[in-house]
């Protein structure tokens, strides 16, 4: 008898545990999270997640104009156009329980953290009475931490044009401009067929080194320029996208550029929030600078302070913080030093660079660069002597204050030129890697291989790179540095002229040792004309140019850091012949 | 007498022989520290005495139901509190400053100032509030009551065998009581439920008694005794849902205790 009460306790206090443990509230509002839906724990930074609650009421009555008195911070009751038919609205109606329209869905905005601990009751979500004395929370609270996205997969463009005739330069009036892009870091490439502001049966190209990204993901900013209708007949055509490929659109709006003037854009370039492109007013015949400070909202012509040159400008470049950028230039008013001009303060004033040591007092500079950041930026422009017919190269490594030529390179040839430079992502100038790639001119029969120097302390030092196999006869047209230190990549792609394949010569560890890459399935005909590496960690590279055999353009990618470069197939190129001139990458 | 009326007819008759007692000591009393009167002939002399106890004060029913119904059906739930009636406990402290006079050979009276408190009380009970029957809950709730009185008191003493003195008590006064701490286990996230200020109130007060004290010599006693007490009325103070204030608040009419002592008594 004695061990049956026992028993019986034991059965008792185990079921009086099981009720404590699920215990369950009537309350007026039954407030559940709603069938096949599932509440979000985490939110992207910038971005709004979604959840679901079932109101019911839990009375035997009708109850009008119910509302919902409190919120979690963060948090906001989407009250119209929600996705179910029955969202709740900022007041609502429920018929007694077990009747029809007992329950509506309320739906919740979430754009930050949530904490279902949060001690203040007024941090949590209460359905209430009119007056709202009468009023039910949740058993299942919102408990949201906020996350920051990975950075996605790097974002490549290629530009170009296609016309009726050939691949040649300049394009005629049959061109249309080539926009290929892939956002999925090279897995895939399209064709970009709509552009806003752009009909596909707008005549165009784009071409010069006008290609330019800066951002990650879908932040990211990415420029082509060009011309708009027939060269030298049309103004200056700039296409952008502003969400890392999603949409592209023509830039439309210039302030103080006059949309009647005949133009075209030859070189961009984007950093932090500043994008530049440049090239010439065919109009004027005088450089032409455009540049957006709030990455890509709003352009403005730019006025260079100074005496304006006759000539155009080439291509501009910026340091990573977009501080410190030039321009770089020729002038074509007779016999005259090349044209540079530069920033100090990210855009704001503009001047023409007119003091320069050893500057020649003919010459062009073809291309730059810029690296480092602070007081100790630096700049490097490059091009041809016209009066010595040496490789020219100017830089500048206090943030601008001075500028001189570099005259002591040991090895330098006394004839050919720069045709490129790009410096790698130190933000200290003194570390920066930087290299130069062109062509010597070799005379009287001797040849005229790649040019190539380099310099691993920005600027102090340069010194002229033999890479074993490079070329007899041939050029480096375009060069793209990236990451910092002893694993900065550095490559530069050009054209074996004997062998009329292309030259692509790279450095995986700061310029220490340089090699020869193969291009697996590399073709005679092959031109590569640009070529660009990624700021991200996974560094993705992309060359650009033609086939001329096939009479199309051409890309090569490379997805692990240079190791491998492989074609790319891009479905729907367009069939008449065409050419890519250009390529950038995001951050 | 129309303040006596006003009390009941209970309390009437406490007050009028409280007052009878507590008179005696002012018609017959002079202003000097030792006094005495004639009366038939024989010398009444008032002693000063002091006495301190210790005991306990014990409750059968500490707060009191109270309902809160539904004014306005379209915001308002129906607030439902029934107490737990539990025989309760508390220590008690008593301290008593007034004269004893010899009346006749074998009787004398006290009269003086009785200060008592009680360590607190727990009303505690069971919340139903909700809507409707179908979507109401039950939850518990509790709080604090702590009293203090303060009574005008006379005690008649008989002396047996020279050393015993059982007495009868009477006294009149004011109870101080504080309700405070209100606590429900309504969970704050899921409800809103009526929560309670802490409230201290004033209340008539009496007490009736009876008990013995023994001399231990000519100017200390040790004793005890049993008193019924009525504290008056407790209650806690404004209510609130959430923000908004809600009219009524807890209240028990009457707080009743039994109270034992134990004392000790010092005559001058």
């Amino acid at each position: 008898m004695q061990i049956q009460r026992i028993k019986l306790c034991i059965a008792l206090f185990i079921i009086t545990s099981s009720f404590l443990v699920n215990q369950s509230y009537a309350l007026s509002f039954i407030v559940a999270t709603k069938n096949g839906t599932t509440l979000p724990s985490t939110v992207s930074t910038g971005a709004t997640a979604k959840a679901y609650y079932t109101v019911q009421n839990n009375t035997g009555s009708t109850r009008h104009n119910n509302y919902i008195k409190y919120l979690p911070p963060n948090v906001a009751q989407v009250t119209s156009g929600g996705t179910y038919a029955d969202t709740c609205g900022s007041n609502f109606t429920l018929a007694a329980k077990g009747r029809a329209n007992d329950s509506c869905t309320l739906q919740l905005a979430i754009t930050g953290a949530v904490n279902s601990n949060d001690p203040d009751p007024h941090h949590h979500l209460f359905v209430c009475f009119p007056g709202g004395v009468t009023c039910a929370g949740t058993l299942t609270p919102l408990n949201v931490t906020v996350v920051t996205p990975p950075p996605g997969p790097p974002i490549g463009i290629a530009s170009g044009w296609s016309q009726g005739g050939s691949q040649s330069f300049p394009p005629d009036g049959t061109a249309f401009p080539l926009l290929a892009q892939t956002t999925d870091g090279g897995i895939s490439w399209n064709v970009v067929t709509s552009i806003t502001g752009l009909p596909s049966t707008d005549h165009g190209a784009l071409f010069g080194a006008s290609t330019s990204c800066n951002g990650i993901g879908s932040n990211t900013l990415c420029v082509a320029g060009g011309v708009f209708g027939t060269y030298f007949s049309g103004p200056p055509l700039l296409l952008q996208t502003l969400n890392g490929g999603t949409t592209w659109s023509k830039v439309t709006s210039i302030v103080g550029l006059p949309g009647t003037d005949i133009g075209a854009y030859f070189g961009a370039d984007c950093r932090s929030s500043l994008c530049l492109a440049a090239g010439e007013d065919f109009t004027t015949s005088s450089p032409l600078l455009v540049q957006s400070r709030d990455d890509g909202v709003t352009w403005t012509h730019v006025t260079v302070l100074g005496s304006s040159p006759s000539g155009f400008f080439q291509v501009p470049a910026c340091n990573d913080e977009g501080k410190l950028c030039v321009v770089t230039g020729q002038n074509t008013g007779g016999s005259a030093p090349p044209i540079l001009a530069q920033t100090t303060d990210g855009g704001i004033t503009w001047n023409y660079v007119t003091s320069i040591t050893g500057l020649p007092s003919s010459g062009d500079f073809g291309h730059a660069a810029c690296g480092g950041s602070g007081a100790t930026a630096i700049c490097i422009a490059v091009g041809i002597n016209y009066d010595t017919g040496a490789p020219l190269i100017a830089q500048t490594t206090d943030d601008g204050a001075s500028w001189s030529v570099v005259s002591t390179i040991a090895g330098m040839p006394d004839s050919g030129s720069f045709s490129s430079v790009s410096c790698s992502d130190d933000v200290t100038g003194p570390s920066a890697i930087c290299i130069a790639g062109g062509q010597v001119f070799g005379s009287k029969g001797n040849p005229s291989p790649p040019l190539l120097i380099q310099t691993t302390n920005g600027g102090r030092s340069w010194g002229v790179i033999s890479v074993p196999g490079i070329a007899t006869n041939g050029s480096l047209n375009d060069t793209s540095c990236t990451g910092a230190g002893s694993t900065a990549l550095c490559v530069a792609a050009g054209q074996d002229t004997d062998a009329s394949i292309p030259i692509l010569v790279e450095s995986q560890n700061g310029g220490s040792t340089w090699k020869k890459v193969n291009i697996a399935g590399v073709s005679t005909g092959w031109s590569l004309s640009g070529v660009d590496c990624n700021d991200d960690s996974t560094v993705f590279c992309i060359a650009a140019g033609a086939d001329s055999a096939t009479n199309s353009a051409l890309l090569i990618q490379s997805l692990d850091g240079g190791n491998t470069w492989n074609p790319v197939i891009i479905p729907s190129l367009p069939t008449n012949p065409s050419t890519f001139n250009a390529v950038g990458s995001s951050d | 007498m129309t303040r006596c009326q006003t009390y009941g007819k209970q309390q009437y008759i406490l007050i009028c022989i409280s007052a009878f007692f507590i008179s005696m000591p002012l018609i017959f009393s002079t202003t000097s520290y030792a006094f005495s009167f004639a009366l038939k002939g024989k010398n009444i002399t008032w002693r000063p005495i002091v006495s301190i106890g210790a005991g306990a004060s014990i409750s059968s029913k500490v707060g009191e139901s109270n309902t809160f119904p539904i004014q306005n059906p379209d915001s308002d739930e129906l607030y439902e509190y029934s107490t737990h009636k539990v025989t309760q406990s508390s220590s008690l402290l008593d301290g008593f400053l007034g004269a004893e006079c010899n009346l006749f050979p074998k009787w004398a009276l006290q009269i003086g100032a009785d200060y008592n408190q009680a360590a607190s009380f727990n009303a505690q009970g069971t919340l139903t509030q909700g809507a409707d029957v179908q979507s109401q809950d039950i939850y518990h709730y509790n709080y604090r009551i702590i009293s203090k009185q303060l009574l005008l008191e006379g005690k008649l003493l008989y002396t047996a065998h020279e050393k015993y003195h059982p007495y009868l008590l009477v006294g009149i006064g004011s109870a101080f009581n504080r309700a405070y701490n209100y606590y429900t286990n309504v969970p704050p996230f899921i409800a809103f439920t009526r929560m309670y200020q802490n409230k201290s109130t004033s209340s008539f007060s009496y007490a009736i008694g009876v008990g013995i004290d023994i001399d231990i010599t000519s100017h200390m006693r040790v004793g005890g005794g049993y008193r019924f007490a009525d504290l008056g009325k407790t209650k806690l103070g404004n209510a609130v849902i959430d923000t908004t204030p809600v009219n009524g608040t807890l209240t028990q009419n009457n707080l009743y205790t039994n109270e034992v002592l134990a004392q000790i008594t010092f005559i001058v």
